[in-house]
């Protein structure tokens, strides 16, 4: 272990659990994004939804930036609103602000609903705001929901896209179920309607009533309950796949991001038996077409190793992934130990055995790079620093947006791209020391 | 607590980050959950702003919230200080480490004689008041322990005060004042407090003769020097031709230094042209209106030169944060009627829809509810899209004058 690093980190055979997962400096940076993070990237995508963000300056400023952001690039709507707690809100309460301020938003925007969401601030000043919206529902119109996002009590964003989607249950209203209608859950981008599952089910007449969040408003949402099975595509979605089973009924499969080619059969698998679907011709095609963009890829990258950061998938299906394109994991980031992880049984298997360590706290591991030379990054760092290490940089941020054999054959595509431009690179630059 | 539908104001513990980010070799501890620290680093971008400093967040759980351990933040300030032994380390107090009362300073005296690096303390919290003053104490804390004792004296230095990332367009406006310095004057720049600089120049402030300070809040650091290090300051900022012909003369007169007549007169001869220029393009037409919006100082400055030489009408000055620096505000004169501290979202667009401003300078969101007919221009932050790349446009000075006279005249 390089000297830099303060604490020794536990190789991925020696952990059982979370609290296995070492770090490789108390201090962190950048840190993990919180929850409110969260709600801002799933709740923007409904469209004719408030959502009024309670706490301090920065967290209700830099939310709204986002957002900003966000709508700017056509991604989602900016439909964020700010209630800044000062000094005596702290002291004296939020109640009556909360109140004000939410008869105004429903006089004057006149929304389907409102998320009001608090942050670390109230809830360490423990006013009961699910209490203030109850009390107030019955002299607005809007819908009022309230997510929780403190900080301190989890550890990263995730938690606050569970909380939002699972509060959408309650715009949902009970109808009459229609067969051969799906909702899918947990897809966060747009263009839905592209992609290779959408495709598929609409081939087979299957009508797709809701995609939530990506393509859903407040009015929708009440039918969302029409639909014969949720097929939830982000494991985000799986509190709300249950709830909605548990008070409508509604059944649901698991479709996850899989990188296996035969877990992503099983769920088509999964799918057809639900939906008596005849679709195993297809799946059988697009598996082989995949099969020859991954043997292509593994053509060129076998033997190259790897730091994992962060990837739509989760840590270990995606490391498990490159482990099968014959790449070696030097070390992952991650902040969690599934305890009945496929994933990690396959990656020992391979015969590797990385490091593991917490995620978000790049600066020591910088440190590492010189001494662990990994032919690429994979996940968010500045692309500027791998550079001057001569490490390939993939960022596969945008293969969230494909659901099925087509989230491997992007990925395939984007590693195979990120490996042909640091190679362009380092040969320039060893002509250019060399002359 | 107003609802905003567009940015609240930021607070003193975003503008202490925000003026420390830009430090090189400036180590920052957070002592607070991750999420905030992780969307400030963010945040650089949008301010047309890099990391420079190493910003590092403690993170902080329940359970040291209900059981008042602070042991999180003596490990963090231990690691930092032996893993990369920096000479500064600057600890930051959240919302959240100051509501549950983490006496943040008693932790940090304790911990002065174990590590090597000296300990400064921002507890504020962001409950003290708007970001302004978090870029004070910043400065503050810099005039009064980083900077050393000079090891030269050199009259020929200057260091610039109150040039920090919150102010939108500090590259080209650092670079129009040093070329303003040097043309006129010969002289060249030793430090900026705070926007591109370092631990070590800003150590070294004390070998300057002069000390240029741009925005208020910068007074304190520079009345510290001047106590200290027995540095003159000049608090002025050069907007507009005369504007910066009086910036110049104060200058002179502070440093004895004689100014580069031909310089001033090639630039005279500019100003005189481009005023013609606009009075030719105005001929006929009805008065001017116009709104800023900013900083303070950089608000009232721009005004005072739309007002005073370019004869456009202010209708309003929105300064984008609480009042706090009174014995300014009596030099206001024509405008204290004009200028208002920290108008809420509805003043504003009260105001802009009652006075349909031809001339807008100001942040996003003061440019997002002008009329779309206004000559518009992105003058200070909040900045929602404006990418700056170029250093070499600024708003101050004699090329910052030309450059919102084309834009008026362009426009319009």
């Amino acid at each position: 272990m390089n000297s830099n690093s303060l604490i020794d980190l536990k190789r991925l055979s020696q952990v059982k659990d979370k609290k296995d997962i070492r770090k490789l400096s108390y201090a962190q940076f950048p840190g993990t994004h919180c929850p409110l993070f969260g709600v801002a990237l799933t709740a923007s995508l409904v469209e004719d939804m408030k959502v009024l963000v309670v706490g301090t300056e920065e967290c209700t400023y830099y939310t709204k930036m986002f957002a900003i952001g966000r709508e700017r690039a056509g991604e989602a709507t900016d439909n964020i609103l700010s209630l800044v707690m000062e000094q005596d809100e702290v002291v004296f309460g939020a109640t009556e602000a909360l109140q004000d301020a939410l008869s105004c938003i429903d006089r004057e925007y006149k929304p389907e609903a409102v998320l009001v969401v608090t942050t670390c601030v109230p809830e360490i000043t423990g006013e009961d705001y699910n209490a203030v919206i109850q009390s107030m529902q019955p002299n607005v119109n809007a819908k009022l929901m309230c997510v929780k996002t403190e900080h301190f009590k989890c550890s990263n964003h995730l938690p606050g896209i569970e909380r939002t989607l699972e509060a959408l249950a309650d715009l949902m209203e009970k109808r009459q179920v229609k067969a051969k209608t799906v909702n899918i859950l947990g897809h966060r981008h747009k263009g839905i309607e592209k992609t290779e599952l959408f495709l598929i089910l609409t081939a087979e007449d299957i009508t797709i009533n809701l995609s939530i969040p990506s393509k859903c408003t407040v009015e929708l949402l009440k039918g969302a309950t029409s639909a014969e099975l949720n097929i939830v595509t982000d494991s985000t979605a799986l509190p709300l796949a249950r709830k909605m089973k548990d008070r409508f009924g509604t059944d649901f499969v698991y479709f996850g991001k899989y990188g296996s080619l035969q877990r992503i059969s099983d769920s088509y698998g999964q799918l057809s038996f639900k939906l008596g679907l005849k679709i195993e011709n297809r799946v059988d095609e697009l598996r082989k077409r995949t099969q020859a963009v991954l043997l292509k890829c593994k053509n060129q990258l076998s033997g190259k190793s790897f730091i994992y950061g962060n990837t739509p998938f989760a840590a270990f299906e995606a490391c498990a992934l490159f482990c099968s394109l014959g790449m070696k994991p030097l070390l992952i980031q991650t902040n969690d130990i599934p305890s009945d992880s496929e994933c990690i049984a396959e990656i020992l298997q391979y015969g590797y055995d990385p490091l593991i360590t917490e995620v978000a706290n790049i600066a020591p591991l910088r440190k590492l790079y010189a001494d662990f030379r990994p032919d690429f990054y994979i996940g968010h760092e500045y692309p500027h620093i791998l550079a001057d290490y001569g490490i390939a940089h993939a960022v596969l941020d945008a293969v969230a947006g494909r659901l099925g054999f087509e989230l491997l054959e992007m990925t395939a595509g984007m590693l195979m791209q990120a490996h042909a431009k640091i190679r362009e690179v380092n040969v320039k630059e060893a002509k250019h020391a060399v002359t | 607590m107003p609802l905003h539908k567009y940015l609240p104001v930021p607070s003193e513990r975003m503008g202490v980050l925000w003026a420390l980010s830009s430090i090189k070799d400036a180590y920052v501890i957070e002592y607070g959950p991750a999420g905030t620290t992780h969307y400030g680093i963010e945040s650089y971008s949008r301010m047309n702003s890099s990391l420079s400093a190493s910003i590092y967040t403690t993170h902080i759980e329940e359970d040291d919230i209900i059981m008042g351990d602070n042991e999180r933040l003596a490990r963090v300030i231990n690691e930092v200080d032996e893993m990369h032994k920096p000479s500064h380390i600057f600890v930051v107090s959240s919302s959240v480490s100051s509501i549950i009362g983490t006496d943040v300073k008693a932790i940090c005296n304790g911990l002065k004689t174990k590590v090597n690096a000296h300990l400064h303390e921002f507890t504020g919290g962001g409950f003290k008041g708007n970001y302004n003053l978090g870029c004070r104490d910043v400065m503050t804390v810099l005039a009064d322990n980083v900077v050393k004792d000079p090891t030269i004296s050199d009259a020929t230095l200057y260091n610039i005060i109150g040039s920090n990332v919150d102010c939108y367009n500090f590259e080209s406006d650092i670079e129009e004042v040093v070329n303003l310095m040097h043309n006129c004057f010969g002289m060249s720049l030793n430090a900026i407090f705070t926007a591109d600089s370092s631990i070590d120049s800003i150590a070294s402030a004390a070998n300057a003769g002069l000390n240029l300070v741009l925005r208020a809040e910068g007074i304190e650091c520079a009345e510290i020097m001047s106590r200290k290090y027995d540095i003159a300051y000049y608090y002025g900022l050069p907007y507009g031709y005369q504007g910066t012909y009086e910036w110049l003369n104060q200058v002179k007169n502070i440093t004895g230094f004689s100014c580069n007549l031909s310089y001033l007169s090639k630039q005279s001869k500019r100003q005189k042209d481009h005023i013609l220029e606009l009075k030719y393009f105005l001929r006929g037409r009805k008065p001017i209106n116009a709104a800023v919006s900013g900083n303070f100082d950089s608000a009232v400055g721009i005004a005072k030169f739309l007002k005073n030489e370019l004869e456009i009408n202010t209708v309003a000055v929105f300064i984008n944060h609480a009042r706090n620096m009174e014995k300014h505000i009596e030099e206001l004169g024509n405008f204290a009627n004009v200028v208002k501290f920290n108008a809420d979202e509805s003043q504003k667009e009260d105001i802009m829809n009652s006075t349909y401003p031809e001339v807008v300078l100001g942040d996003s969101f003061l440019l997002h509810i002008s009329s779309a007919k206004a000559a518009k221009l992105q003058f200070s932050n909040p900045n929602t899209h404006h990418r700056l790349l170029c250093s070499h446009m600024p708003f101050m000075g004699f090329k910052g004058a030309d450059y919102i006279l084309e834009m008026i005249i362009n426009s319009l």
